[in-house]
């Protein structure tokens, strides 16, 4: 049974702006300003990187089940000098039918100099009818690291032959000067899927910003999202800003197995040690 | 007619634009599905046309041709594109395809297609081709909707050429390909554009492609 709450928000939406940063002090990086709402829930910080012991990760949890018609769901992040920090998140988002009104999710980060920033969710699954728009934005430090990933899988519980209806995704990163380094922006309607995915069910971007002496083979970045049965494709960014990979999967499973390979290859070339696995 | 008739000399594909060089990503995507059948090959042009012509390119070649003489706000919108393709192949592909039809321009002696050319030497340009297709046409005279058309055709007859070049499909059948998608090039066109229209572009399967193609060790195009 559905609590009053999730009933009230499947119906009108919920509307909620949370904001987090993370400092450096004290030989560690911490969470200095929290600010999160209901549907969104973060769990304690973890330090679970032996060979970077100062690196804080977060689980970002959705409290409601996922994402409903209505949501519009914003995300101000802020990473503060010299501090690393990875959001990730506990498990897939489930967005439900957009009912013409859709769920937006809203992300700005800032990377400031010498910080490393690491924002990679699992995939978001559209049901029939879902109606999702992403819109990020970032700025980034010349010294920094940022990496970000999303994607989504495409699932039809009853098999009824029906799709989501939009799955929309605008990012924008710049430097502190304004200057713009990437926008990669695109959307897609359910039915054009095929055409644009092929034989895939779901599809993926990983995007690393640093500096061209701690990035890792563009070649090693595709074969660790390939070797998980995924098809993946990496390049060099616009304006030698880093790197981009661009994944393609039969499903949801395949695509996390293929975008966790592909952030520890990302990260480990940005921080120079391996990360520990993110258990979930 | 004379503006019709120009758009149709741009089009034909006898006029050295430098686009019998660049594959699109086709060559990679029939690389990854050697088994592609004719249907799935027109569907991913089809894909092309909707998800990045009449979505990205179709909104710089508009730019550029109402920005005019102005290099200025030429090299804005080409400093955008730049930003926005992913993938470097495509990127350089575009620049690179840019450049030739500039410098066809220039041997002709277009005065703006000397000045891009100028820009583009002196890096105050990139000069990719959408960009520079809607200033030369704009400076040609060519109809606004025409250039559109223009652009859309080159691209879907670029994609078939190359196609058959790599013998994916026969000529006649590249043939039908390009007539079944004609009544969607007018129809891409026939739908009006916001003057703030936002570049998106959508079609990760080229973008792996065209990403994975420039590790090939036998390839026959530049993209």
């Amino acid at each position: 049974m559905r609590s009053p709450q999730l009933s009230c928000s499947a119906s009108e939406g919920r509307a909620v702006e949370a904001a987090l940063s993370v400092e450096h002090a004290g030989g560690r990086s911490m969470l200095r300003r929290q600010h999160v709402g209901y549907p969104l829930h973060v769990t304690r910080g973890f330090y679970l990187d032996a060979a970077r012991p100062d690196l804080l990760t977060l689980y970002l949890q959705s409290a409601s089940g996922g994402l409903y018609a209505g949501d519009r769901i914003g995300l101000d992040l802020s990473v503060a000098r010299g501090a690393a920090f990875h959001l990730t998140t506990q498990s897939a988002t489930v967005v439900r039918d957009g009912r013409g009104r859709g769920a937006v999710q809203r992300l700005a980060v800032n990377v400031e100099a010498g910080a490393f920033c690491a924002v990679t969710s699992d995939p978001y699954v559209l049901f029939p009818g879902a109606e999702l728009a992403l819109a990020s934005e970032a700025t980034v430090a010349d010294d920094a690291v940022l990496c970000m990933a999303d994607g989504f899988a495409v699932h039809d519980p009853h098999a009824r032959g029906r799709s989501f209806t939009e799955f929309s995704s605008r990012l924008r990163i710049r430097r502190p000067d304004g200057r713009l380094l990437l926008q990669d922006a695109g959307r897609i309607s359910g039915e054009d899927l095929q055409g644009a995915l092929g034989r895939f069910a779901a599809a993926a971007n990983l995007v690393l910003i640093a500096p061209p002496d701690r990035l890792p083979p563009v070649k090693e970045l595709q074969q660790a999202a390939d070797r998980c049965g995924a098809l993946a494709g990496a390049s060099a960014a616009p304006n030698e800003s880093g790197l981009v990979l661009r994944v393609l999967a039969s499903d949801g499973g395949t695509l996390s197995c293929a975008m966790e390979a592909a952030f520890h290859v990302a990260a480990a070339g940005a921080l120079g040690v391996a990360l520990a696995r993110r258990r979930k | 007619m004379l503006p019709l008739l120009r758009a149709i000399w741009q089009a034909d594909a006898a006029f050295p634009s430098g686009a019998f060089a660049f594959s699109y990503g086709i060559e990679g995507a029939l690389a990854l599905r050697p088994d592609m059948s004719l249907g799935e090959f027109e569907r991913l042009c089809a894909a092309v046309l909707q998800q990045r012509w009449a979505s990205y390119d179709r909104i710089a070649l508009q730019r550029a041709f109402r920005a005019g003489r102005d290099l200025d706000a030429l090299a804005a919108v080409d400093r955008e594109i730049e930003a926005s393709t992913m993938i470097e192949a495509l990127r350089a592909g575009s620049r690179r395809n840019g450049a030739s039809f500039l410098a066809a321009h220039a041997r002709l002696g277009q005065p703006l297609a000397l000045k891009l050319r100028a820009q583009v030497k002196a890096g105050d340009c990139l000069g990719h081709i959408a960009v520079m297709q809607g200033a030369i046409w704009a400076a040609l005279q060519l109809d606004e909707q025409h250039a559109a058309l223009c652009s859309a055709y080159t691209v879907a007859s670029g994609l078939i050429t190359a196609a058959v070049r790599l013998g994916a499909v026969g000529a006649l059948q590249g043939q039908s390909v390009l007539q079944a998608l004609l009544p969607l090039i007018d129809a891409l066109v026939a739908t009006p554009l916001d003057d703030d229209a936002e570049l998106e572009s959508f079609i990760p399967i080229l973008d792996i492609a065209a990403a994975r193609h420039v590790h090939a060790e036998l390839r026959l195009f530049a993209n």
